[in-house]
């Protein structure tokens, strides 16, 4: 075979289909081979509206769910909750029932009805508990639950799902998501940096957040 | 059958056969890697970090830096396999220099890798925090700390200064650590490296292209070295040439499958208590036959003059041949050859194989008599072709002209010389200096071949 080819320093000059074809060929698998993957791009947050909304009542000690089959998640709407409760993705214990992710908000969250009890002190965090749609991102779901002062100021954000199929997630999530409720509260807004690591979960907590306070009067 | 083989004719060794691969597919390989990488990192949502915080920027620069750092690795990786496919296009001193200026970008990307991390990492907590979740804190980044020292460590032995100041063998084991280094960093890419944690598709990709790489290198490598070792040559004879100059010709039964040519040189490595694990270059100072092969060395150091003091019968194992400055390059044109010192062997091999169309000259620098070697073997070989010769001998004061290689000197020497092929062996320092002579003198670039002296 090699019998007939040129010696070594002998290569004849290659035509313009053999110079050019190699690259066409191998920027087409390169391209198509990206596009395949996984686009997590700037839209990689989508918000789910959330199906039935937990309408919690904050006087009350235990949660109500919407949904009676699925079984029941507690969610304490406390001040002092900076922990997040990890609730599967999927799973049936999941607080809320998520629809097909939508790439936008499509229906804004459900508010509880305001407490008809005149507060006692206007700063105190005993308003509206409201949840959040549901953000979907990259590694699963981020769904906030916020609570209001009676002035409609956030005093309040714990996190009712978060992903937690994966060891890096959680352990992540587990140092991050407290960091961001704390800030959330601080700033009372959705204006909360980001903590490196974590800046997928940070993009979906902010959205999520934001959808809330947008749907606030 | 050694029998068999006797009774066979002498005759000149098939040539190696010239490379399939084009510079364009060259181009095109790392385009397609740089591609890949940059859109698998851009496709995540690398630039979308760049309109957020300081944190969000500092993370897309470091996964993008990561990623270029793995791509010069495996690039500079594959230069190192030696394989045939490259060798024979661009020759093994142009692969280990384009190696060695990968593994200096690699390092460098390294470095901003490492400072992009602990910037990112340092937002919440501060730099101490970052360090120590980025050198245990966080899974898998501890042994990735460590291959990055290594790599590290390798990177500053490799450095002009910190070479010189160590021996050949040790600076080859601490550069062997490498392997090491890559494998322990290479975890984290795949754990925590956001390209690859999540998209099954990608991570495939990554992993499958280090699986291949390895695989080439085991093959073409390593494999060649089992090759070689397989069909070890012998040392047929030892001739005294001139002052610590001597020929030694290496002779085996397999050398009939052999594909080798006059110019290219040999990793040999003699099986002798204490060497078998070290090979040194050596040049073919005749046209490779079926009689054997024939090295001319030169004393110069601890390894070459071991190499003019070999037995009789010692094995050897010859690695390659490896080399693309081979008398081809002349085809019908005329020829100058310029000698240094012991690099008069490959220039008998390439007179031996110049057609007596080429009537070539050589030009013989020595710095004294005693070194002067195969100069009778020259005289029959260029007066059977129409050519002559000039030796030029003497330290370089006592020289009649400061710069004996001017285009001035050389122009009144050689009239014709802008037409010749130029083909230069020897010292570094006398090389640049004919290629800088015989390029003022109207040589065009591409006609002047020299490569690397190893002997």
């Amino acid at each position: 075979m090699s019998q007939n080819r040129p010696s070594i320093g002998q290569q004849s000059k290659p035509s313009f289909a053999r110079q050019v074809m190699p690259a066409v060929a191998l920027t087409a698998v390169g391209v198509g081979f990206v596009s395949m993957l996984d686009g997590a791009t700037s839209s990689s947050v989508g918000l789910t509206a959330v199906a039935t909304n937990p309408i919690v009542d904050p006087n009350a000690p235990t949660t109500i769910v919407a949904d009676p089959n699925t079984t029941a998640p507690v969610v304490q709407p406390t001040n002092s909750t900076l922990a997040p409760t990890p609730v599967a993705g999927n799973s049936a214990a999941a607080p809320v029932v998520t629809a097909a992710p939508a790439p936008a908000v499509t229906a804004a969250p459900v508010t509880a009805a305001p407490i008809t009890a005149a507060p006692t002190n206007p700063g105190a965090c005993d308003g509206d508990v409201v949840a959040s749609p549901s953000a979907q991102f990259r590694y699963g779901v981020i769904q906030l639950q916020t609570q209001f002062t009676t002035a409609n100021v956030l005093c309040n954000v714990t996190v009712l799902q978060f992903p937690n199929d994966r060891r890096t997630s959680v352990q992540i999530n587990n140092y991050a998501l407290p960091i961001y409720n704390q800030e959330a509260v601080q700033n009372h807004s959705a204006k909360i940096r980001a903590v490196s690591g974590a800046t997928y979960s940070w993009q979906a907590y902010v959205a999520a957040l934001q959808a809330v306070l947008d749907s606030r009067p | 059958m050694p029998q068999r083989t006797n009774r066979m004719p002498i005759r000149k060794l098939r040539s190696p056969g010239a490379s399939l691969i084009r510079d364009t597919d060259v181009g095109a390989l790392i385009g397609f890697l740089t591609l890949v990488v940059v859109g698998m990192w851009w496709h995540h949502g690398g630039m979308i970090g760049f309109g957020n915080s300081i944190v969000t920027k500092m993370t897309a620069l470091d996964q993008i830096t990561g990623l270029l750092c793995s791509e010069a690795g495996l690039l500079g990786l594959i230069l190192v396999t030696r394989t045939p496919l490259l060798e024979r296009k661009y020759g093994l001193d142009r692969l280990l220099n384009w190696h060695r200026l990968l593994g200096a970008a690699m390092s460098l990307l390294l470095i901003l890798h490492i400072v992009f991390s602990v910037w990112a990492w340092s937002t919440p907590g501060g730099v101490f925090n970052a360090v120590k979740s980025l050198t245990g804190g966080e899974s898998y980044m501890a042994l990735t700390a460590a291959g990055t020292l290594i790599i590290l460590l390798v990177t500053l032995s490799s450095l002009k200064w910190f070479r010189n100041q160590l021996s050949y063998e040790m600076w080859y084991f601490i550069h062997l650590t490498v392997y090491v280094g890559l494998a322990m960093s290479f975890s984290h890419q795949i754990v925590l490296g956001s390209d690859f944690a999540t998209d099954k598709l990608a991570r495939w990709f990554w992993v499958g292209m280090h699986v291949f790489i390895i695989l080439w290198i085991i093959w073409s490598r390593w494999g060649s070295l089992v090759r070689a070792s397989m069909r070890p040559l012998r040392v047929a004879s030892v001739t005294h040439e001139a002052q610590g100059v001597t020929s030694v010709v290496l002779q085996g039964s397999h050398l009939q499958q052999h594909r080798a040519q006059a110019g290219q040189f040999y990793l040999l490595r003699q099986v002798v208590r204490g060497r078998w694990w070290r090979a040194n270059p050596f040049s073919l100072s005749s046209v490779p036959t079926t009689a054997g092969l024939r090295f001319t060395i030169k004393a110069r150091g601890e390894a070459s003059e071991a190499m003019t003091k070999i037995l009789v019968g010692t094995k050897v194992i010859a690695e390659g041949p490896y080399g693309v400055c081979t008398p081809d390059a002349v085809g019908n044109k005329k020829a100058l050859l310029v000698a240094g010192g012991v690099g008069i062997g490959p220039i008998v091999s390439y007179l031996e194989h110049l057609k007596p169309s080429s009537e070539p000259i050589v030009l013989y620098r020595a710095h004294s008599n005693k070194e002067v070697s195969h100069l009778e073997e020259i005289e029959a070989l260029v007066k059977a072709r129409n050519g002559r010769v000039h030796t030029l001998i003497g330290p370089r004061a006592k020289l009649k002209v400061a710069d004996p290689f001017s285009p001035k000197v050389l122009l009144k020497l050689i009239p014709d010389l802008a037409s010749r092929v130029v083909m230069v062996a020897g010292p570094e320092s006398m090389v640049k200096a004919v290629q800088r002579g015989s390029k003022a003198a109207g040589v065009p670039s591409e006609n002047i071949h020299a490569e690397r002296a190893w002997w």
